[in-house]
């Protein structure tokens, strides 16, 4: 099932997340050329960074045990190291090197412009 | 009238667990293309008949009997996203995920998946000559029958919304998510992704948001 999992209380994780991007999220955010909906795009990865168990949306399908947040249009897709393991999402997210990368790490795998995806 | 993207994604989504549904209720060794289109006729004329609008396919009659080309198509679709595999239509792990990861659309409509299941248990193990001729034998019209309609009659296209009793329930998000599981350039982008965090391509922070 995917869905909502948690409206969550807004309060700052105590803990530090340190966060990565594949080349594919940088590329992605090159090719927007769009000044004002990357600097939306920043603020909202520094949310997540700041609030990683806020408002826990699971993808579906090929998008499984990947999370999504919504910036407007776009759709930002990550995944939360700890939650991942605890979830056991390893095998969908499949990140080389899993074993030694640290639970407090966020890594953002890819934008998506849900634009096209609904009729207005 | 063309379909809409959310009539798109339900006709995806029912073919799929037809095909699913016609394999897992009978011990199929393919389902020929010829089949598939007669079982997704059945269970629209079903749902038409009482004015339920789950499938969206437009029908015409042709050599075979009733043929959508918009099915052709999406079929291809589905092929071509790896749903379905090429030769035997056999559902591949990925429209089991797609099944499962939307199990809730699946249980909220029962009225429209029963119709698909009672189609498939009474005609999905049949050989397709045996179907074709109980199609042909259907009445249609006044006193005629399917096998009597000039090639090119239309059959069954989507109903106006006035004439409709119930809908297909899915919400915008599970539109959302389908149409992008059913895209073949989501799909590639996400491949690409996958690959980089697979092969350790990783870029910091710093190197993302330079210059923001």
């Amino acid at each position: 099932m995917h869905g909502r999992v948690n409206g969550g209380v807004m309060s700052k994780s105590s803990q530090v997340y340190s966060k990565d991007f594949t080349e594919k999220f940088d590329k992605q955010l090159r090719k927007l050329g769009d000044p004002t909906r990357v600097k939306r795009i920043k603020q909202k990865v520094d949310e997540i960074i700041d609030f990683p168990y806020r408002d826990i949306c699971f993808g579906a399908g090929r998008w499984r045990g990947k999370r999504e947040e919504r910036v407007g249009d776009d759709r930002l897709m990550f995944a939360v190291c700890e939650q991942c393991r605890k979830e056991k999402h390893q095998q969908c997210n499949n990140c080389y090197n899993c074993e030694n990368i640290p639970n407090n790490t966020i890594r953002f795998f890819e934008t998506i412009d849900s634009h096209k995806y609904n009729e207005g | 009238m063309a379909r809409m993207l959310l009539d798109k994604a339900i006709d995806q989504f029912l073919t799929l667990f037809l095909i699913n549904d016609a394999f897992c209720c009978w011990d199929l060794p393919l389902l020929p293309n010829t089949k598939l289109q007669k079982l997704v006729f059945l269970s629209e004329k079903e749902m038409i008949d009482e004015r339920e609008k789950g499938f969206n396919f437009y029908f015409i009659k042709l050599i075979h009997g009733p043929f959508s080309q918009e099915l052709e198509n999406d079929l291809g679709k589905l092929v071509e996203n790896g749903f379905i595999d090429d030769r035997e239509l056999r559902p591949t792990s990925n429209a089991k995920v797609i099944l499962d990861d939307f199990g809730d659309m699946i249980l909220r409509n029962p009225l429209f998946l029963e119709k698909v299941k009672v189609v498939n248990v009474q005609y999905a193990g049949l050989p397709l000559q045996k179907l074709l001729e109980i199609i042909y034998a259907m009445p249609w019209g006044k006193r005629r029958t399917i096998a009597d309609l000039p090639q090119r009659t239309p059959m069954l296209y989507p109903m106006k919304s006035e004439i409709v009793r119930a809908n297909f329930q899915i919400t915008e998000r599970e539109a959302e998510n389908l149409l992008m599981n059913l895209d073949p350039d989501a799909i590639k982008d996400l491949s690409e992704a996958m690959r980089d965090a697979r092969e350790g391509k990783w870029r910091s922070y710093e190197q993302v948001f330079s210059g923001v």
